[in-house]
């Protein structure tokens, strides 16, 4: 008996049909896919503009010729994107954003102060005819999240005890530039006795004065990145919540503290701080993500000096301990998801001239030496790439003292008057002491481009479809 | 103040500067490919025939003399039939003429196909090795070099358009990229399209020719002239001597580098036993012809695009195997 017909004994024709169908449903669910990409980046480093700027070109892709590098448009496989509404929870304000950078005049995105989270479908074609055979169309959905970048620093502290931290609150302290701005609080702390009864009083006011001495950090020249905990700059819905009471205490003596002491009791409150707040962040949101993008903005600590470098590299170092990496197999991805592909972006690219984008990468290399170094131990790919999310600057050439030099045009930030300029020029190595001096570098923030003259062209972004390319794209195949 | 001066030889100082200190910025990418001049290419002559002087001398005496015999043979010809009627004289020399022009210009064709293909590999590789660059602004020679190569083709003008859509801030590796990965489509889709047909009829002949010897012969003329149209889909003039030149080269890339790839391009496709088991012996062999012009075909692709494919833009032989399979099953 033929094959055939033996199938047809088992399996009547009139019934193939069906169950054939039923398998292609099934099949073609198996290949839609579902990508969690981890936009990662301290506060102000271009975490919302980059994700408005990635649902916007990727939401007008199918009829523009916005994303040259991205393979989907190129061979004409994509069949639409779409947003979804999110899984509760906070909606990205991804329509506020795009009205603001469409207003007149042209506005960024307000700084981000709460959780939000969005969903997009990308509906393409496979490329592979062994995936088409099984289904003509896939989607591909891509959940993205976005908050306030002083909350990511709350996670190296979930690996850390109370006395760790202090150590290391100390350590920083006792350093330029934060050595003179903190010394009368380290004074007043220094006469605190870790083993007497707890005062409330006293914890509120040192912790108040703690949440002051942070803030300053952070609007001090050197704009400081390495500042714990997050929520005492941006409390969200914990404002004048007891979890934010607490502060630094190294212990003098080596015993255990008593029961009501004011350092137990300071130990107390970071534990239920960490447990509270930052697990349950954490947990929520930060353990399932498959892509990682890392946005880092070189710029500033050009711009800023040694210190601001330092502390940056610091920072970054200790978030990147908290995501999970490693090839993400099959099984592997069931149980848990890893992160198996990280982009180092060094942002906001359209600051500099476009003869400089390498060296920007590799001072964003320097940047991220250390971090890098541990995550291509697991057998992650990793790649550094200078990009923008919204390109407000255009390229412009000028003669000074007989030397041609390539500038920028574009406007300013605050009030929109036209700006030309000629940044600096990147360094590829860590500058000496001496030469992080005032008058190298001078990158001025500029306003968003008025986006109707450069919708649909690459020139609205730079080096965003290669970012796409490189997140996405092995899942779009 | 020295300390001062001593910096700023290491890094200019940033400034702001007033906007009427601009100047027009050039349009570098549009007038990369208008100012294109005649003038160079004799520049790349091979190097290598330089010192085949020897054989060079031999083969020049040899063309002299048949050149000569020729002459003569004519001569011969024209007067005898002179020497019969003036008409008869008049109509063989008119023919011999014309024939005599005909090879002329059968020869410069044939020759500028060949000089233009030689030209593509240098052009390639230093393609290639642009890619890698992280250099700006130092790719207007090359793709000067290239419009000169392809003036006059059909190709000129999509090119043309996907230069001047380059954006300014590309790295010239990430031109290079652009320029190959849009400025060929057309062309692209041309040549794989040719090589799909040509595939599929090479194999739907082997397998209904109930002469194998004959089919043979068949096929060999059909993959030739898919060469050639191959070589016109990139501006190759088509022409014996370019023609043959494409084919040893490409002979010489499946025998020796094709290999490699063939393996790794074959792991993930559907020539698995269960559907082979189901074809018969005839379609079988009509298969494998049939994927071996595409190999051929895509090898001549390969040498005769003026830019290598961009990574990942490659056409796949697997993608023409199971467009092929399909339409051999639904055929036969
Ligand atoms: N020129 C230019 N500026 C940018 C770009 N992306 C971000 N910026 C600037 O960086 C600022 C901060 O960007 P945001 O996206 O709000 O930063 P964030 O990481 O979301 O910051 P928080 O929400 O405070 O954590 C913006 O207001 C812009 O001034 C860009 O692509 N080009
Ligand atoms: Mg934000």
């Amino acid at each position: 008996m033929s094959l055939r017909a033996r199938i047809d004994r088992l399996v009547p024709p009139e019934k193939r049909q069906e169950l054939g169908d039923q398998l292609q449903k099934f099949a073609s669910t198996a290949l839609d896919r579902h990508v969690r990409l981890a936009v990662t980046g301290l506060s102000q480093s271009g975490k919302t503009v980059f994700i408005t700027s990635l649902l916007d070109h990727l939401l007008s892709a199918r009829d523009s010729n916005g994303l040259p590098f991205f393979s989907l448009c190129n061979e004409d496989r994509l069949l639409g994107v779409k947003l979804l509404p999110s899984q509760g929870g906070q909606e990205f304000p991804f329509r506020e954003s795009m009205d603001q950078l469409n207003a007149s005049p042209t506005q960024w995105p307000a700084s981000t102060d709460k959780l939000s989270s969005i969903r997009l479908a990308i509906r393409y074609r496979p490329g592979s005819k062994v995936q088409r055979m099984v289904s003509e169309t896939a989607t591909l959905y891509l959940d993205i999240i976005d908050y306030p970048g002083e909350w990511l620093l709350d996670l190296p502290m979930l690996q850390q005890n109370f006395n760790s931290w202090s150590q290391q609150q100390y350590r920083l302290m006792a350093q330029e530039p934060r050595q003179s701005m903190a010394k009368s609080w380290l004074n007043g702390a220094a006469e605190l006795d870790g083993e007497a009864p707890a005062d409330q009083s006293q914890i509120t006011e040192f912790s108040a004065q703690y949440r002051g001495l942070l803030q300053g950090f952070r609007r001090h020249e050197q704009r400081l990145s390495l500042l714990q905990p997050g929520r005492f700059i941006l409390p969200g819905n914990l404002e004048g919540s007891e979890l934010l009471q607490f502060f630094p205490l190294v212990k003098t003596n080596s015993e255990a503290s008593q029961e009501g002491s004011l350092y137990a009791q300071l130990e107390q409150r970071f534990e239920d701080y960490k447990q509270q707040v930052v697990e349950e962040f954490y947990r929520n949101h930060f353990c399932h993500f498959d892509r990682q993008v890392v946005l880092i903005d070189c710029l500033k600590t050009l711009n800023n000096g040694r210190a601001c470098f330092d502390d940056m590299q610091e920072a970054v170092a200790g978030i990147l301990q908290s995501f999970q990496y490693g090839q993400s197999g099959l099984l592997r991805r069931l149980f848990k998801p890893r992160i198996d592909r990280v982009l180092f972006a060094s942002t906001k690219a359209d600051h500099v001239t476009a003869n400089q984008h390498h060296n920007l990468e590799q001072f964003l290399e320097l940047i991220i030496q250390q971090a890098r170094r541990d995550i291509q131990f697991e057998g992650l790919e990793t790649r550094c790439m200078a990009i923008a999310s919204y390109r407000a600057t255009g390229a412009a050439e000028a003669e000074v003292d007989g030397q041609v030099l390539s500038c920028l045009k574009g406007f300013r930030k605050q009030n929109h008057e036209p700006v030309v300029l000629f940044p600096g020029e990147v360094p590829t190595a860590l500058p000496q002491d001496k030469d992080w001096s005032g008058q190298r570098f001078r990158f001025v923030d500029f306003a968003p481009p008025d986006l109707k003259k450069v919708r649909d062209t690459p020139a609205s972004h730079i080096r965003m479809d290669q970012a796409i390319q490189y997140l996405l794209g092995d899942k779009l195949r | 103040m020295s300390g001062d001066e001593k910096q700023r030889q290491d890094w200019q100082p940033a400034i702001e500067l007033n906007p009427e200190q601009l100047r027009d910025l050039p349009n570098t990418e549009e007038a990369a490919v208008e100012q294109v001049d005649s003038g160079e290419d004799k520049k790349d002559t091979d190097k290598s025939e330089k010192n085949a002087g020897l054989s060079r001398i031999f083969v020049a005496i040899s063309a002299l003399l048949v050149k000569l015999i020729i002459i003569v043979e004519c001569y011969r010809l024209v007067s005898w039939g002179y020497q019969q009627h003036w008409s008869l004289g008049t109509l063989l020399s008119l023919l011999i003429v014309s024939v005599l022009v005909m090879a002329i210009v059968l020869a410069l064709r044939a020759l500028k196909g060949m000089r233009q293909l030689r030209r593509r590999q240098p052009l390639q590789q230093r393609a290639s090795q642009m890619i890698a660059s992280n250099q700006y602004k130092q790719a207007a020679p090359l793709l000067d070099e290239m419009a000169e190569q392809l003036k006059g083709t059909a190709l000129v003008v999509p090119l043309q358009q996907c230069i001047n859509e380059v954006d300014s801030v590309y790295r010239d590796g990430e031109v290079i990229r652009f320029v190959s990965n849009h400025g060929f489509v057309e062309a692209d889709r041309k040549a794989i399209d040719k090589i799909s047909r040509c595939s599929f009829d090479t194999a739907a002949l082997v397998a209904v020719s109930p002469f194998a010897s004959f089919d043979i012969l068949l096929a060999a003329w059909r993959n030739w002239r898919m060469l050639n149209s191959i070589a016109d889909c990139y501006g190759i003039a088509p022409g014996i001597a370019g023609q043959w030149r494409l084919l040893r080269q490409v002979l010489h890339n499946l025998a020796f580098v094709g290999l490699s790839e063939l393996a790794i391009d074959n792991s993930g496709t559907l020539l698995t036993g269960s559907v082979t088991g189901q074809l018969t012996a005839r379609i079988g062999q009509g298969l494998g012809a049939g994927l071996v012009t595409a190999r051929i075909g895509l090898e001549a692709v390969k040498l005769c695009r003026p830019l290598p494919f961009d990574e990942g833009n490659k056409p796949k032989l697997s993608q023409i195997q199971s467009s092929l399979l399909k339409e051999l099953k639904s055929k036969f």
